[in-house]
């Protein structure tokens, strides 16, 4: 009898202890932070004459009436809906959910989400065929683009393409598919039929890049990302040195050939392009400039006979101009009225065009002309007065902290407050040697913060942050970055739910090359310093703190200098002597469950 | 009768003194003296880490640790393909604090790691021995010493002195001076048989100041010394000479070494940057 008690307390508390490990694996941000809206992503039905509007943190989709510009109804989604296509009839909207690694089919008729496909890891944007036939979908986690029949569900191709690729767009006559890599300044061009990737053209200095859309015919296709200047010391903010904006404008049939235009003003960067719409007639591109809460109105043709005009040996220095869209009289930047502008939808009918303004929780209605704008529809429903927590999230967007709004703290760590993947030389361990951005979720609780150390605490070094973007650290500020640092946005991780048996012989390997000497748990790190041998030619330090490692699957390039391109490459080529601990003479297949294991943590 | 005592039988001869005896006397009482001074004086600096070494060589450790507790030997079962060397930066996957290093010579393993072996299978094909029984309290902290001097166990090591420990490390330092310089290498022909320490009392009286430590490594000797007719016999005479190294070290290189060496003496180094309110 008492042994049948100890069993049932026994599973009573594995119950209650796996329900709670459940609960946490899943947990991205703070309890009330998901009921914000964070409107991303809109779509326009002409048919329906209707606006969806996707709202990220509060999983859910508002249906706008656009003559009355009303809320018609709601439909809660998955979790973090995050791009959206329409079917070619408008019975259906295909929506992605980010954390639900899943496409969701919303019947716009019964307003309910109707079917579910799922997807790889992390899906971002979405595309539909001009034919109504194939669903593209970005996985963002998984860096692969998937093809689905629409009518079957079937996958029709599944292509590997560049490091977190987050928006792809068709060029239905020519079936050619373009992609955007947010994190390897690249982009990757497939057979839109097959899936055959047909060249991966480099973007130099790209970063973080968004969205993307072809343009004159198919001619060009453009992408709005940052251009990082990572090749230089991080000394000089002006004119865009560490980080400036602007298009990548890709000749799509020559192979290679990009000009890239900047939207910064001189003393006025365009922090974070983001979204990006075209007009019909291809006259005016739109682009949302998500960190300093403008739209920018570019006029085509001008910019088309700029990139004409531009020869192979003047478009470095283009991409340094941080003058040319004024002095070229590209466009025109207006306030879109709200915060952190994402998403668009043009309206041609009324001559409007729609901002998805992610921190204010609204939709800026305006003028595709002029871009004035002529009203604000509020989607969010919490107070206008924020959350420490959400404060520290905008600010953590927001370039207007910076001097000269060339760039904000997501401009290296991404909106998420995690990485670029690009290494940087910030000076303050010496000059001369770059090193990999970290991710900020785990600096709050392994001190001292960066790869040498120079930050006693994460305290410390969200004042050499502040610092970082030109000003004193200002003590509101730094509270609302504290607090928002300190329960980073955490994504769920769907590693977990992977093969078990490679991750439980995984876990053996690692604690069998004593890897838990140093990366012990709960933080995965002992907080000291170790050299592994590691050290490159230009670099005046041999040991680096030890990285947590937590969230390492989605932290790549790995090792203070970025040198390993995955989590294999450390133990295949960076770990010679054992000195990064005992996996020499490991099998590949040792190494895969290894790594299986460790992308769980 | 007056007594008679062996000095009188030996060194008289009828109430007359046996001067030469006397002389030969004299001279022998001398040249003892002098030949224990001389002992005394060259007696070669044996620190608590040289005496681990012998200790070490004595007890077997070199049989799987490897030649002088370096690379260790290659081990089928171990996960890295060999059993630990001491070297090589191997000491942090296996110790945390000194008290691990002796629970590790003593019981052959941690107490934080029982069961480990049932949990994750064998480590080595030759299980690390106990030397609880074999060895007393001096002798544990002379095998430690040598532990710490061959696996550079510094835990609080400042950056600059680490740096100035690679340079050491890179120009062949310690092939002459043993690891962490803890000296202890044979050098027949001079003043005391053994290269000198870093760490013990003789390096004071080599070394007098900053500048005569830039000297020795430089020019591979001091002026002082040579200047000296015993030291420069000495110096002359011994078989491993110093190299110089002026043509070989940058200046930065030299610094850091610098403060490697005064940093094993007790001094204190630069240690991580402040933060600089600019970057």
């Amino acid at each position: 009898m008492k042994r049948i008690i100890c069993r049932g307390f026994y599973w009573l508390g594995f119950a209650a202890f796996s329900s709670l490990t459940f609960l946490l694996a899943n947990v991205s941000r703070p309890e009330g932070e998901f009921e914000y809206s964070s409107p991303i992503a809109l779509t326009i039905s002409v048919v329906k004459d209707e606006l969806y509007v996707l709202s990220q943190t509060d999983s859910s989709l508002a249906i706008i009436e656009l003559e009355t510009r009303l809320v018609t109804s709601e439909v809660p989604l998955g979790r973090f809906p995050t791009d959206s296509v329409l079917s070619p009839d408008g019975a259906f909207l295909y929506v992605s959910c980010l954390y639900d690694n899943c496409i969701q089919i919303v019947d716009l008729s019964s307003r309910a989400v109707s079917g579910s496909i799922e997807v790889g890891f992390e899906p971002y944007g979405l595309e539909i065929s001009s034919d109504g036939k194939r669903l593209y979908v970005a996985n963002s986690l998984s860096n692969t683009v998937r093809a689905l029949s629409i009518d079957t569900g079937k996958v029709l191709f599944d292509t590997e393409v560049g490091r977190n690729p987050r928006y792809l767009a068709e060029l239905a006559d020519q079936g050619v598919l373009v992609v955007s890599n947010g994190l390897s300044r690249n982009a990757t061009y497939l057979d839109a039929r097959d899936g055959r990737v047909l060249e991966t053209r480099s973007l130099e200095r790209a970063s973080l890049l968004r969205d993307v859309v072809f343009a004159k015919g198919g001619k060009y296709a453009i992408v709005a990302g940052l251009i990082a200047h990572d090749e230089m010391m991080t000394l000089q903010i002006e004119r865009g040195w560490i980080n400036s904006n602007g298009l990548y404008v890709m000749e799509v049939g020559e192979r290679g050939r990009f000009v890239t235009v900047s939207l910064d003003g001189l003393l006025d960067g365009a922090a974070n392009p983001w979204g990006l719409a075209i007009s019909k007639d291809g006259e005016r591109l739109y682009v949302s400039l998500a960190g300093i809460h403008e739209l920018a109105i570019v006029d085509m043709s001008k910019l088309v006979a700029l990139v004409e005009a531009t020869a192979a040996d003047d478009v470095v220095r283009l991409s340094q101009d941080v003058e040319a869209f004024d002095r070229h009289g590209l466009g025109v930047r207006c306030e879109t009225g709200g915060l952190g502008p994402r998403g668009l939808a043009l309206d041609e009918r009324r001559g409007l065009v729609y901002v998805a303004n992610y921190f204010s929780g609204d939709v800026s209605i305006m003028d595709s002309k002029t871009g004035s704008v002529e009203a604000l529809l509020p989607i969010e429903k919490m107070p206008a007065e924020k959350s420490l927590w959400r404060q520290g999230e905008l600010l953590f967007n927001d370039a207007r902290l910076c001097q000269q709004n060339y760039y904000s703290c997501a401009s290296c760590h991404q909106e998420d407050a995690t990485m670029d993947g690009l290494n940087w030389d910030l000076v303050n361990d010496g000059k001369g040697n770059p090193k990999n951005a970290k991710s900020l979720h785990d600096a709050m609780d392994t001190p001292p913060v960066m790869w040498s150390g120079v930050r006693e605490s994460m305290f410390a070094g969200v004042a050499a942050g502040q610092r970082f973007l030109g000003f004193i650290p200002n003590q509101e500020n730094h509270e609302a970055l504290t607090a928002y640092l300190s329960e980073p946005p955490r994504a769920p991780n769907p590693f977990v739910d992977e093969d078990e048996a490679a991750q439980a012989r995984g876990q053996r390997v690692f604690d069998r090359a004593r890897c838990d000497a140093c990366h012990f748990g709960p933080t995965y790190s002992d907080g000291r310093r170790h050299d592994l041998g590691l050290r490159a030619h230009f670099e005046i330090r041999s040991r680096f703190y030890t990285p947590s490692l937590r969230e390492v699957y989605r932290t790549g390039p790995y090792l203070h200098h970025g040198f390993a391109e995955s989590l294999e490459d450390i133990f295949k080529e960076f770990n010679p002597d054992n000195r990064h601990g005992l996996t020499a003479g490991l099998t590949d297949a040792e190494i895969a469950d290894l790594v299986a294991y460790l992308k769980t943590l | 009768m007056p007594a008679r005592g062996i000095v009188k039988d030996a060194f008289t001869i009828e109430g007359k003194y046996r001067y030469g005896r006397l002389l030969v006397l004299l001279l022998c009482t001398f040249g003892l003296l002098g030949l224990g001074l001389e002992a005394y004086v060259r007696k070669p600096e044996i620190t608590d880490s040289i005496r681990g070494k012998e200790l070490a060589q004595r007890m077997g450790c070199f049989a799987c640790h490897g030649p002088e507790g370096f690379r260790g030997v290659p081990d089928p079962v171990s996960p890295g393909g060999r059993m630990p060397g001491w070297d090589e930066g191997m000491a942090p996957l296996y110790v945390d604090t000194e008290e691990e290093i002796e629970e590790w010579i003593l019981n052959g393993h941690l107490t934080s790691e029982e069961g480990r072996q049932e949990e994750l299978g064998a480590e080595n094909l030759a299980p690390m021995p106990a030397y609880r029984d074999l060895i007393g309290e001096k002798e544990l902290e002379d095998l430690k010493a040598y532990f710490i001097a061959v696996a550079e166990y510094y835990p609080s090591m400042p950056d600059e002195a680490y740096e100035g420990s690679l340079v050491a490390k890179r120009f062949g330092c310690f092939g002459c001076h043993g690891p962490s310089g803890m000296g202890g290498i044979q050098n027949p022909g001079s003043f005391t048989g053994i290269v000198p320490s870093w760490k013990g009392e003789h390096f004071a009286e080599l070394v007098e100041n900053d500048s005569e430590l830039q000297e020795w490594i430089l020019d591979g000797k001091v002026q002082r010394i040579m200047d000296h007719p015993i030291g420069r016999y000495f110096m002359e005479r011994q078989i491993i000479q110093m190299p110089a190294y002026r043509n070989e070290l940058s200046e930065a290189d030299l610094q850091k070494l610098l403060a490697y060496i005064k940093w094993l003496r007790g001094a204190e180094a630069k240690d991580r940057e402040a933060d600089n309110p600019i970057a």
